[in-house]
């Protein structure tokens, strides 16, 4: 009875066994092209922007030709991507066991900074700062800076490679978060009641009264926006170019365990109190998406830079990795005792704050593997038992630095392979002189994204509305307002002298002919004719000597 | 001519009756007086015309057609501006009119002339009609005397646009038999009708030239040819054709070869006088075909076409001619306006175009372009660093004695040697096989022997299971082993051809996973005997030979063959001592082998001798019973009843095993089971019963398990039954989840943690997932497609007070609308347990969308890949970069040649 179903599975499973998946290979290609088509493969697969079109399908030739150069122009441009790999001299390298039963975890920071060259070995230090309790640090953008903050008000900011003190203030209130804004310029400080704008001299730019009690932040750079979360759970967005309020968006959640944001698309991840993580948008008033990570309180959250993955670590003694671009959790581990603070470095190694301790793994999420199966067993590194409890953890971007703020002060230890080899002196310069970073401020700025950008795929913009006739007609609001065309003339026509007649010659130089167009040209026209009138009284007291000398208008 | 415009306007407008033949001729006469008007038309002086004079054109023709009368006044006035040029030729011609005194005025002269030339004496009036027709139509064409024009509108009527045909056809037109009536009477008008043809076609010509000397030098011609029949205008014309430096002279000839002139050249040139009689006879055809006057007959050459007709065709070949030069640009300029970026001056009229600069050839002495590179080659040569390489010597092969062999000879030496090799090697194998057959054969005996007696041995201890079970146990055995990669299979011999196993991973790991299974498999044989194996060999011996008697006198007989097979002839080569070397080593060791097997088969002899003596004829019996019994014993067995029983419970057991593992890998996270099972139960029972999550039950077995339904519908008891196997899965999950190899650091953790019963009853107050949940089905509800009751209370029914509810019920739902919502099935976020996902549209985006799909494309995939190529710098290359930057236009300074003129 048993074997019956056995029997029935059998053949197939014998008949999939005996066909050997060889494939003869039918083409002639030659080992040239064979060898073009790879590299045109690899090069796709690294730089590719989506797939192709099929340009022999279209029938209209002129774009057929004009899609095929298209088409041409990517190849060109990805293989040429792809051969500019070249350029990046440098590599990163990782700590690797030679044997079995060695462990890189076992690695103490001693036996690393006797090992390495005495400029890295340099990037090790300590900050002893035991008074004014856990410290919580922040790079800029392009790992020059660190901005240190004492939860007893001692904020700091030094170029810490030189270890050249920036400013030190003492603010004399509690300090909840701080951030480095777009560049190492300005930082905000999260304040007892509200949150303020320093300098890099210490020197008070703004107070944002609008910011109260803020208990996290978040910066955008590419948007300018700085993100904050109170403990009333309302999360705000403040341009910091413009000034503007641009979104407040009460979450309902009380006050949030952990913010940060996602470098990918900048949408905002928020932990909460019930083990909720919700994604955000200054669009939406409600959460973009919201997500079940932990059973606790989320306290720690963190988006790996491609924005692939999530890692959120709770209060349930769990780390999770999430996908999210397909929202699926991929693995979850666990910690000793519930983490507090998380971060992702460039090259995907995770650092989680704990305790007393510091776990670095690396591997818990791999671009490349189409199925995130293999759950690491060991961290990569470890740091720590030293009594400090850790309050906050970093990574020095472009560095193989790890900054650890805790209750003892500020530790910043090594980690081979964590920071990204190559910079991109169009993004982030870790050496830019003072120019370059007045140019890249300007020039960031001039770029600066429009808040209503920000979208989970953030390729949506110029993509075509698919929407239907009927679903667009019964979306649009048929109590709004008509739009008083006069009205709205007249408020664009106020102001100097000329700006009605600017604003008019530049809705004449519309080629749309609507109703306002017409009320443009109507008025256009009393002015024409107003003016001629005008002259021809001057003309007329002038004389017909001195007419000619009337102004023209 | 403006002063002939300014007459002409207004006598236009006077009605003129239109004169018929009779008052043409009259006209005509009256025209020719006007000498100085003639003369002018003859010879005329090349004037230019301005535009506005040739837009007049038009309005004159039409005044010369119907009004003669003014154009005498016309000629009038022209004729003193005329008179200086012409007035000694005309005082010539005049002369010669004066003889002929009946007839009056300008005609007269012109009549003499024809008479006076002894060609056209002979030539009736007709056939001199004939003849100067060519002429006559280009005039006619647009106006002239009437007879001209009726002439005209007979053979080529489209042709004469000018004309007011309607109104010519009326008054003046005639049938083809009157006008040839008419022949003889108009013969006399003729010349006057070329006359006006000629000036007409002159100020046509003017006017449809585009000013250009060849077209009036054309005319100059057609006025020579016109007057060769006579004599004496002959010589005034050579005279004039001098003037003109003979360059007339050759126009005329090779641009009109009519019959006309060719008749006339004959008398000219004095061939009449000839004696020769086939000249003569020759010259006669000639005239007497110059005699055929009918209009219709055939004639040696087709009237050429009107000067308009020609005009129109020589400007439709030249059009095509043109129209073909031009095209040679097309795919040049089409090219051009292709490429993206065109650099001037153009790289393909550089004088290094289409030489290949990327790489350098080698450089050999043959290859040497120039004189230099020659001679740094010479040098190389001489100095020994050619670049040539030397040829290898060829090896060379010796025979035993040192002998240089030739080639054909080393083929052959190998050639035999091949063959000797084979020979032996094919003995080899075939001794082989039969070792290997005797030894399977010889072995088997003893085998079972041993086997029986140990199945004996364990069935009196009873460790053994029944013949069934064990048949089933290895009928599963021998499946999986079919189902999976094994050494000998396809695979593995490709892969290890191959060498995939140092670039494939796949394979790789299939290689070890072959490994394990081969391992696993073996493992579980090993509580049994071989009997697989045993049966195998059984198998082959009973197709092969009945007995082994039998068996052992086959072998014995084939080694006896392989030995014969060794005393072969021997064929010559086999004399030579190297062979023979050779040979006498493998066959000794053929040889020995062969012995070998003898020796085996005698020893098994003995032992079967003597268990045949032990055990008598049971062999045979035994043999039989083995392979019988077992198909029918199953179910007469005595245990057979025990066995099933022990089946079931298997079964049983298996079934819940592989329902545990089921659910233990659906669950990812400790706690997502237990949500998902419990959202069906109410929040509030999802809250006791998570309190009492930590009662476990090890009621899963007892239980008589489902397999997952998920039926919603089921009745409320579901949860209840459902949530104490959830926990005890909760438990699976956790180890399972957590590897071995995480099972250590596991143990490591606070006991507290370790126990995930104990987590979550830890977080259990706040009952966090239930709570997600609920909101997920809320909002899922809230999208959900919904249908809205319009149905206004009081419309079409009673309302208020004391209405039954029966009453108010009936009237509702009668207007429903339903509004399209998102379905839950459809949900982004219906297949994932832990997630809600907002559906609504986020408005402020569509400002970046586009309304509608922009004009050339044709989908929306174009178009969002057209959008999608970045022009940055930041996002490419510099080399890109600075491509898609490029300016279209690109001019480099210096001489810019023009673009060659393309071929073909």
């Amino acid at each position: 009875m048993e074997g019956e179903p056995a029997v029935a599975r059998a053949p197939t499973a014998r008949k999939s066994d005996a066909i050997v998946t060889h494939k003869p290979r039918t083409d002639m290609a030659t080992r040239a092209e064979r060898e073009k088509a790879r590299r045109i493969r690899d090069a796709q697969q690294a730089y590719g922007r989506g797939k192709q079109i099929n340009t022999k399908q279209i029938k209209d030739k002129k774009l057929r030709r004009n899609l095929k150069q298209l088409e041409a122009k990517y190849q060109s441009a990805t293989l040429r991507a792809k051969d500019a790999e070249i350029l990046l001299e440098n590599t990163s390298g990782f700590l690797e066991a030679e044997g079995e039963l060695e462990r890189t975890y076992k690695v103490q920071q001693d036996e690393i900074v006797a090992n390495v060259a005495v400029e890295t070995a340099k990037k090790r230090f300590e900050l002893k700062l035991d008074q004014l309790g856990p410290y919580l640090c922040d790079y800029s953008r392009n790992g020059r800076e660190l901005l240190l903050g004492g939860r007893k008000g001692h904020v700091a900011t030094m170029d810490w490679r030189e270890g050249k003190l920036g400013c030190e203030i003492q603010l004399g209130e509690t300090v909840r978060d701080v951030k480095w804004l777009h560049n190492n310029q300005f930082f905000a400080v999260a304040q007892k009641k509200y949150v303020y704008i320093y300098d890099r001299n210490g020197v008070e730019i703004h107070c944002l009264r609008k910011h109260s009690e803020v208990t996290h932040m978040e910066f955008l750079p590419y948007h300018f926006l700085l993100a904050t979360m109170n403990t009333g759970g309302v999360l705000k967005y403040q341009d910091t170019s413009t000034g503007q309020i641009v979104a407040e968006l009460p979450s309902r959640l009380g006050p949030p365990t952990s913010l940060t944001h996602n470098p990918y698309n900048a949408i905002i991840h928020a932990g909460h109190q019930n083990g909720t993580v919700t994604l955000w948008s200054p669009n939406s008033a409600e959460p973009l998406v919201k997500l079940l990570a932990h059973r606790g309180p989320v306290r720690g959250v963190a988006v790996d830079r491609e924005g692939r993955y999530m890692v959120s670590a709770g209060q349930d003694a769990r780390m999770a990795v999430w996908d999210i671009r397909m929202f699926k959790e991929v693995n979850t581990y666990s910690t000793y005792t519930p983490a507090s603070s998380l971060a992702i470095s460039d090259t995907g190694l995770t650092a989680v704050g704990w305790g007393t301790s510091t776990t670095i793994w690396k591997g818990l999420f791999d671009k490349n593997l189409a199925e995130q199966q293999q759950r690491q067993s060991h961290p990569y590194m470890k740091w720590g038992r030293e009594g400090k409890t850790v309050e906050r953890v970093r990574w020095c971007p472009f560095e193989d630095v790890l900054g650890i703020g805790h209750d003892k002060g500020f530790s910043s230890i090594i980690v081979p392979g964590a920071g990204e080899a190559n910079f991109d002196a169009f993004e982030a310069n870790p050496f830019e002189t003072a120019k370059q970073r007045q140019e890249t401020e300007v020039k960031g700025l001039l770029n600066k994204l429009a808040p209503e950008m920000i979208a989970l795929d953030p390729n949506f913009v110029g993509n075509v509305d698919l929407r239907s006739d009927a679903q667009r007609r019964a979306e649009r609001d048929l109590d709004a307002k008509p739009v008083d065309v006069a009205e709205e003339i007249r408020n664009r026509a106020r102001g100097k002298n000329g700006a009605l007649k600017k604003y008019l010659r530049k809705q004449r130089k519309r080629n749309i002919i609507d109703e306002k167009r017409l009320r443009v040209d109507e008025l256009w026209k009393e002015q024409q004719k107003k003016n001629d009138k005008k002259r021809k009284e001057v003309e007329e007291d002038l004389g017909p000597a001195l007419s000619r000398f009337a102004k023209k208008e | 001519m403006p002063g002939r415009q300014a007459h002409g306007r207004p006598l236009l407008a006077q009605p003129k009756a239109k004169a018929g033949p009779k008052k043409s001729k009259s006209r005509a006469q009256a025209n020719a007086l006007n000498a100085f008007n003639i003369a002018q038309e003859r010879f005329p002086t090349k004037e230019k015309k301005t535009p506005r004079a040739r837009e007049l054109d038009a309005e004159i023709e039409k005044k010369h057609a119907r009004d003669d009368e003014d154009e005498d006044e016309e000629d009038e006035e022209e004729g003193p501006r005329r008179k200086k040029v012409k007035a000694p030729k005309r005082g010539a011609t005049t002369d010669g009119d004066v003889e002929f005194g009946s007839d009056s005025e300008g005609n007269e002269w012109q009549l003499g002339g024809l008479a006076d030339d002894d060609d056209d004496s002979e030539i009736e009036s007709e056939d001199a009609f004939g003849d100067s027709d060519n002429e006559m139509f280009q005039g006619y064409t647009f106006r002239g005397s009437k007879s001209g024009k009726r002439k005209d509108d007979d053979s080529d009527d489209s042709d004469d646009s000018n004309d007011d045909l309607g109104e010519t056809l009326g008054e003046e037109a005639i049938d083809l038999a009157t006008a040839l009536d008419q022949f003889e009477e108009e013969s006399e008008e003729e010349p006057e009708g070329e006359e006006g043809s000629e000036e007409e076609s002159e100020e046509d010509d003017d006017s449809d030239e585009s000013g250009g000397s060849d077209d009036d030098d054309d005319d100059d011609v057609e006025d020579d040819s016109d007057e060769e029949a006579d004599p004496e205008k002959l010589k005034e014309l050579k005279g004039l054709i001098s003037g003109f430096g003979g360059e007339a002279d050759d126009d005329d000839e090779s641009s009109k070869p009519s019959s006309n002139q060719q008749k006339i050249d004959l008398g000219d040139l004095g061939l009449s006088g000839l004696n020769d009689p086939f000249m003569k006879q020759s010259v006669k055809l000639l005239k007497k075909e110059s005699k055929e006057t009918r209009p219709g007959a055939a004639k040696k050459l087709a009237v050429p076409l009107s000067r308009r007709e020609q005009g129109r065709l020589d400007r439709a070949v030249a059009y095509e001619k043109t129209n073909e030069t031009l095209d040679r640009w097309t795919e040049t300029v089409k090219q051009n306006r292709r490429a993206e970026h065109l650099i001037f001056p153009l790289p393909q009229e550089s004088d290094s175009y289409g030489l290949d600069r990327s790489e350098l050839q080698p450089l050999s002495l043959k290859s040497a372009a120039n004189e230099l590179e020659s001679t740094i080659m010479g040098i190389m040569e001489q100095s020994g660093l050619s670049l040539e390489k030397e040829k290898k010597p060829k090896k060379q092969e010796f025979d035993e004695e040192g002998n240089l062999l030739t080639r054909k000879q080393v083929l052959e030496r190998k050639r035999i040697e091949r063959e000797i090799n084979s020979r032996e090697a094919k003995r080899a194998k075939r001794i082989k096989k039969i070792k290997s057959k005797a030894y399977h054969r010889v072995h088997r005996k003893q085998r079972e022997r041993d086997e029986m007696a140990t199945k004996e041995a364990m069935a009196e201890a009873g460790e053994i299971d029944s013949e069934e079970e064990r048949e089933a146990q290895d009928r599963r055995r021998a499946l999986e082993r079919v189902g999976q990669r094994h050494k000998d299979s396809k695979w593995a011999k490709m892969g290890s051809k191959a060498k995939r196993a140092v670039w494939d991973d796949d394979f790789r790991s299939g290689l070890t996973e072959m490994a394990r299974k081969d391992e696993e498999l073996r493992r579980r044989k090993e509580g049994k005997s071989s009997r697989a194996a045993g049966d195998d060999s059984d198998e082959t011996s009973s197709s092969g030979s009945d007995s082994d008697d039998d068996d052992v006198a086959k072998i014995r007989r084939q080694l006896d063959e392989l030995e014969q097979d060794d005393d072969e002839p021997q064929s010559r080569l086999m004399k030579m001592k190297f062979m023979q070397k050779a040979e006498a080593a493998r066959k000794k060791a053929n040889d020995d082998l062969i012995q070998e097997i003898r020796r085996e088969l005698d020893g098994e002899e003995a032992q079967v001798s003597a268990d045949e003596e032990e055990k008598g004829g049971e062999i045979g019996r035994r043999q039989y019973g083995n392979g019988a019994a077992n198909p029918f014993s199953m179910p007469q067995d005595s245990s057979s009843s025990s066995s099933i029983a022990r089946e079931a419970k298997e079964k049983r057991s298996k079934e819940a095993r592989k329902e545990r593992e089921e659910t233990t890998s659906s669950i990812a996270g400790a706690w997502s089971q237990g949500d998902s099972r419990r959202k069906k139960s109410s929040s509030a029972r999802a809250d006791d019963l998570d309190l009492n999550a930590n009662i476990l039950t090890a009621s899963s077995s007892s239980q008589p398990s489902k397999p997952k339904t998920k039926s919603s519908s089921s009745h409320p008891k579901t949860p209840k039954t459902s949530r104490p196997q959830n926990d005890d899965d909760d438990d699976d999950g956790d180890t399972s989840s957590d590897d071995d190899s995480d099972a250590d650091s596991e143990n490591r953790l606070p006991l507290a943690i370790r126990d995930k019963a104990l987590v979550a009853r830890a977080f259990a107050g706040e009952d966090v997932v239930a709570e997600f949940q609920r909101e997920k089905d809320e909002i899922a509800e809230a999208d959900d497609d919904k249908i809205i009751d319009n149905t206004l209370p009081g419309w079409g029914s009673w309302v208020g007070e004391g209405i039954s509810a029966r009453e108010k019920k009936r009237h509702q739902g009668r207007f429903l609308t339903k509004v399209e919502g998102i379905k839950k099935k459809d949900r982004k976020d219906a297949k994932l347990d832990k997630v809600i996902i907002n559906e609504k549209r986020v408005k402020k985006n569509d400002r970046y969308l586009a309304s509608q799909l922009p004009f050339p494309f044709e989908s929306r995939q174009q178009y969002e890949r057209a959008l999608r190529l970045p022009v940055g710098p930041e996002w490419m290359t510099k080399e890109t970069f600075q491509e898609n930057t490029k300016p279209r236009v690109i001019i480099k300074q210096g001489i810019i040649k023009p673009m060659s003129k393309p071929t073909a």
